[in-house]
This record gives C-alpha cells, structure tokens and sequence, in this order.
C-alpha cells in the first residue's frame, strides 16, 4: 500500500514539474527595466529641439526596444527619437525613432508605443532619453522630470523587442530578486531555495508519505471515541 | 528529551521539515512590503521594540525616517496593488539606498509611531515578532524586517502540527489522514503567505488552530486541570493576537461546558476553582484586547460591542447578496461588485498575492472552487456514514458561524456607516482610485477565514477517508502532490510578478 501510495505521490508531482516547466517555458516576458513616473505634479512636456533622459540603469546586453506613451493630447505628435546613452561617458550606444503623427489622448494609461533601437551589444548602465525631433511638443508621464503619478501600469520601459521565456532568465530574475533584502541575501538564496523548493520539499513529503503508510496508524484503525 | 522526539511520528517530521522550507521560501521571495498592511504591521513592530509603546501618537508620523527612505529607494509604493509595475530592480538605486541609509542614525529608527491602522490589534504578535527585531538590531531594515518574518514563518510549524493533532482528534489516529490534513492547512498558498509575512494573522491562524485542537481534546478526553489551562491560555493567546477571536469563545465554552456536564458527578471543589480560574483568565484577556482596540475609530464603529442603530433585515438583505444573488425588489449593497462570495471564499482565500493583486488565470480557481466543494460535500458525506460526537460537530460548527457572524457584522456595520476597511482605503488611496471606481469588498477578504483552514484539512482528510486499502494511499499520494505543486506555482507567480 506504501508503495502505491509513493508512486502515486511520485507521478503526480512529476507531472506538477513538468506543468511548471512548460508554463516557464510559455509565460514571455519582455520587460528589462521600468521608471514608475512619481507622485505630483503634472506630465512632462518635452519641447522641441529637447531632451530629457532618465537615470541611469543596468541593462543586460539584448535590449532592442523602449516602450512609453507619448502624450499628444489628439494631435499628431512629432517625431521623438529614443537614444541609449552609455553611463557616464554619455556616448549614443543605440538610437531609435518614433515616426510623426502619432497621437494619443491626455491619459496615462493609453496605448504605449514601442520604438526599436539598435541591439545595445555592451550591456552596462544606459541612460534612456527622449528626443523632441519636431516643432510640435509632447508630453511624456515618465521619471523624466516627472511630474504625474501613474495609477495602472508603466511609464516608461526598456524592453526586448522579442520576448523571452521565463525558463530562460532565472538568473536575472534572482539578481532582480536578491536587492532591498536581508544582506546576506543573494541570487544564490534564490538558487538555493529553488533547489528546495523544487527538489527537497517534494522528496521530503514523499518521505512522509511512505512513513505515514508504514506504521500502526495507518489504516482505518485508531478511531477516536468521538467518532460514532 | 531524545525519547519525546522519538515519539513524534515520522510522517509529521517529514512534513513539517517541508513546510518549514517552504515558510522560508514565502519569507524571502515576497518582496518588502508587497502584502496587505505589512506596512503598518511593521511600523507596529518597530514602535514597540524602539519605544516600548504601541502607535498611535498623534503628533508623530506614521512611518519612521528609515522606514520611508528604504520604502521610495525599494519602489514599494509605486509597486503596491499595480500588476504592471515593478519594485525597484537597479542596482544602482540599491547601492545609493545603502549609503543614504549608512549615513542616518540610529534616531531614523525611533521616530515613527504616529497613528496606524493596526494600532487596533493587541500588542502579542508584534512583542513576538520585536524578538527577530531586536536580535537582527544590529543590520539595516531589511534585516531586521525579513528576520521578524522569518521568525513569524515559524508559527507555520506551530498550525500544521496543532491541525495534524486536530485531525487525530476529529478523524482518528490515522497517519496518512492526518498527513493530508496537516498538509492542507500548513501547505495552503494563503496561509503561507500571510504566515511568512508580518501580520498578525500569522498568530492569529496558530492560535485558533491550537484552540479548535484544545477545545476538542478537552470534549473527547475529558475534563482536567491540564486540559482546562491549556485551553484557556491558547484562547487568552488568539484573544491577545486580535480581537476577532473573540468569536472562538463560543466553542470554547461549549468544549468546557459539554466536557464538565460529562464529569459532573466528579467535579470538586478543585474543577470548581480550575472554572474559576478559566473564566478568569479568559475575561482578563478580553479585556486587556478590548482596552487596546476600543482606542480605534474603525474598530468601535463597527465591533460587535457597539450594535447600535444597527438595522436586521438590512444586515439579512447584505448577506443574502452576499452570497445569492440580489433580488428584484432589494436595495443594492454599496461595495458589494462583481461576486463577493466567490471572490472571499475561493480567490483571495487561495491564491491572491501581493496586495491582492498577484493572481491565477480565472480558471484555477474554477478548479479550486470545485476542489473546495468537492471536498466539503465528500466530507458530509464520511460524517454521515462515520458518524460524529455531537457535541464535536457543535463546536466546528460554532467556530465557523461565530467567526462568520463576526466578519460580517463587521463589513456590515462599515458599509452602514459609510466607511472603508483600513485595507481597502489603503490600497485605494495609494493608487488613487475614487471611490466609486474601487472594486472590491469594503472589508471582507479571504485571508480572515483563514482560521478556519485547520478544518478545511480535516475536511479533505475526511473526504480521502471515504476511500480505503489501496484507493485510499492513492488518494492521499495525489492529494499531497496536488498541495505541493499548487505550492510552487504560487510561489513562481509572486516570484515572476515582482521580478520579471
């Protein structure tokens, strides 16, 4: 009876691995870093002929896209250039455009747009900046002196163009993990509990399960006297 | 000592070594503040191990220093409730976080203690968890937060092995059933969760657990001075966690009163004094919780003590669409969208992470739902055919009617009164949403039913125990790999929400 109680518990938590391993595999994430805009204030207007970049962060080396959402108020907004500019030389390590006419209402939350940029090949701190390269101005409800806090969603992001499995970037998730924790604390923690949590947990209640079926208290025997 | 540990069933050391990995796990991977009020728990935390006071000053800010700086450099707040923002990712931001937080003092720490919302809760849980403060005091916050929520997952331990005994009270001495109970409580995503964080929900989950396992021990075996003490203490402590115990008494009193009406050609004058001292101590500690809550707004406004004005068929009118459907003729309940029912007893009591907001595609809890009434019209079924001690029913059943009767009046009274819960008006002032515009329950979550999860395991325990011989340790193998693999896609939907 042990014995089928152990294998029934071994294939059914096989079966939850591999569950888990194909919804890593199909769950695609595209997103490197986000700049949440702050609290108060209104959007920020970039005029043109301007420039304004958000701080620097730490970009692995396949990042070929920004997202954001440019405010237009209606109107066919102008062309924006995105630049990555590498921290602290400032050089331009990939640059991208937005073409004129797009337009987006006075919200938020709209339909961010997405514009391509040469793969950065380096990795290493960028900085992102939006370039007003028309005469008309936009707004942009980003870090970028940011003024207006978003309620729902993202201001401005770095993303890959091509989204990634979930399987593929554990590391990076636990580095992304490990910061604002205890000091001690490190992508290894995570690593670690990964192994417990995915190898150690499962053996040990396979190991309960065995001993449960194996001692004197194991069939319908036992019954308490409350139970009539 | 060995011979005691000897004497624990292996089974039990087997699961409890895996939930103690697991608590570990929900400790570490959740990051700083991203569940509900933790915020405010900590902030309680910190003032009752800085200043030996519970908050609520009214001329100090809620928050010290150290904790706004360490909450804006992690993004905590932009994140809070936001399913498409992330936490702060840069090293960068991490790096300039230290050096601004090795450049404050130690009084950065000390001047928080204004008004909290969780000034209300009795001061048990946070003196329990000021130990881990205290004992990281020497490391940053993050250290001292993560210590106090490891030191909380611990009471995981404390509610698997109080539903494993629970379950050999209720079902019988059958490990492989008490294996599936302990499991489902201590292994629940929710309970989890809530358990690893900084909430006193964590103690309050143990405690009533201990209380429901006391409570049936003293009916099953009697009437003694131990059973009695035991009993009593493991209330006053749920009582001394949260006021919302308040509705274990019920059943406690019935377990006393069943068991002494058993023993009554036997009680002396010492089972006389032994009442007296219960009563005693169980009305002390009612009115030590009492003294702290009735110091909030909230909670005087819509306690069970203050029934006022309060309206019946208005509150049969709330829970009739709280649960069925509103009727033609029915006034709508403001707050009360979408399915609440649905929404409290199979969501946010499963699997709702984060503030909330970290959740399952809408068919999983499709499957948990039927998962859940599977288990509980399947255990109907077992105590019919078993059969049960009526007196045993009458207390399972008082607990959960009490606690019920007690969360609704509560959401009752707070709609009454026009107010929020502290939760909801949190979460929709920091992401400014209006009022009308918020969706979700002014105050019922799933995560206060979870005192009741020791009976949901014994529940399951007892839907297996209508299989037997071979198709029993089939049913028991599945379960324990069902509860175990619910448990890692949790924990990857919090780690990939947050991080990826």
């Amino acid at each position: 009876m042990r014995r089928r109680a152990l294998l029934a518990f071994s294939v059914a938590v096989l079966a939850g691995l591999a569950a888990a391993l194909v919804a890593a595999k199909l769950d695609q994430r595209d997103l490197v870093a986000a700049f949440p805009a702050r609290a108060g204030g209104t959007g920020s207007v970039i005029g043109p002929g301007e420039e304004a970049c958000e701080r620097p962060v730490h970009a692995p080396s396949n990042v070929n896209a920004v997202r954001f959402p440019p405010v237009t108020g209606h109107r066919p907004g102008p062309p924006i250039e995105v630049r990555l500019r590498a921290e602290p030389s400032g050089a331009i390590v990939a640059a991208g455009r937005l073409a004129p006419g797009h337009r987006a209402s006075g919200y938020p939350d709209r339909p961010a747009r997405t514009v391509r940029v040469a793969p950065v090949f380096r990795g290493g701190a960028i900085l992102v900046c939006l370039r007003n390269a028309g005469p008309g101005p936009f707004a942009v409800y980003a870090g970028i002196g940011q003024r207006r806090r978003l309620d729902h969603g993202v201001s401005l992001a770095i993303v890959r163009e091509r989204p990634v499995p979930l399987i593929e970037t554990p590391g990076e998730v636990f580095e992304r993990a490990a910061l604002f924790r205890p000091r001690w604390v490190g992508a290894w923690v995570f690593w670690c509990l990964l192994g417990a949590v995915g190898v150690i947990v499962p053996t040990l209640l396979g190991w309960a399960v065995h001993a449960a079926h194996r001692g004197p208290h194991d069939g319908d025997d036992g019954a308490p006297a409350a139970v009539r | 000592m060995r011979t005691r540990l000897g004497r624990v069933p292996r089974p039990l050391i087997g699961l409890l070594a895996a939930v103690g990995l697991l608590g570990i796990a929900w400790a570490l991977a959740v990051p700083p503040w991203q569940v509900p009020d933790e915020p405010s728990h900590e902030a309680y935390a910190q003032t009752l191990s800085e200043r030996f006071a519970v908050p609520g000053d009214p001329h100090r800010p809620r928050d010290s220093t150290e904790h706004r700086l360490a909450s804006r450099s992690a993004g905590a707040t932009r994140a809070t409730g936001a399913p498409a923002a992330k936490p702060e990712w840069s090293e960068a931001a991490y790096r300039r976080w230290r050096a601004l937080d090795g450049a404050i003092s130690r009084a950065a720490r000390r001047d928080g203690g204004g008004p909290n919302r969780a000034q209300a809760n009795p001061p048990l849980y946070y003196a329990y968890v000021a130990l881990a403060y205290r004992a990281a005091y020497r490391g940053d916050v993050f250290d001292r937060l993560y210590a106090m929520r490891l030191l909380s997952a611990a009471l995981l331990l404390v509610t698997t092995t109080a539903t494993w005994l629970l379950a050999g009270e209720l079902v019988g001495r059958c490990r492989p059933l008490q294996l599936v109970a302990a499991a489902t409580a201590g292994m629940q995503p929710m309970v989890a969760f809530i358990t690893a964080s900084v909430n006193p929900d964590a103690l309050l989950i143990a405690g009533s657990t201990l209380v429901l396992w006391l409570a049936a021990r003293t009916v099953n075996r009697g009437l003694t001075g131990a059973n009695a003490a035991c009993l009593t203490a493991a209330t006053a402590l749920a009582i001394a966690t949260k006021v919302v115990s308040y509705a274990l008494l019920p059943a406690v009193a019935l377990a006393l009163g069943v068991a002494a009406w058993r023993r009554r050609h036997g009680l002396g004058a010492r089972a006389v004094a032994v009442g007296v001292a219960v009563v005693g101590v169980i009305a002390l500690a009612a009115i030590g919780a009492l003294s702290v809550s009735t110091a909030d707004e909230t909670v005087r406004s819509a306690s069970l003590v203050s029934a006022d004005g309060a309206s019946i068929p208005g509150f049969a009118s709330y829970l009739w669409q709280f649960y069925l459907p509103r009727l033609p003729f029915q006034e709508p309940v403001r707050g009360l969208a979408g399915h609440p029912f649905f929404d409290t007893w199979v969501v946010t009591a499963w699997a709702a992470f984060g503030w909330h907001e970290v959740r399952f595609p809408g068919p999983v809890y499709l499957a948990l739902a039927a998962f859940s009434l599977g288990a509980v019209a399947l255990a109907a079924v077992a105590l019919r055919r078993r059969g049960i001690d009526p007196a045993l029913a009458g207390l399972c059943a008082l607990v959960v009617l009490a606690l019920l009767l007690a969360l609704h009046w509560t959401e009752f009274r707070i709609i009454e009164a026009g107010e929020e819960s502290g939760f909801s008006r949190g979460l929709r002032e920091l992401r400014r949403i209006p009022l009308d515009g918020f969706n979700g329950n002014p105050f019922m979550k799933g995560r206060y039913l979870l005192p009741l999860v020791p009976l949901a395991g014994v529940a399951v325990a007892l839907a297996a125990s209508l299989a037997t011989g071979r198709r029993r340790a089939l049913a028991v193998g599945v379960l324990l790999a069902v509860i175990v693999t619910l448990q890692l896609f949790s924990l990857g939907l919090v780690v990939a929400r947050f991080n990826a």
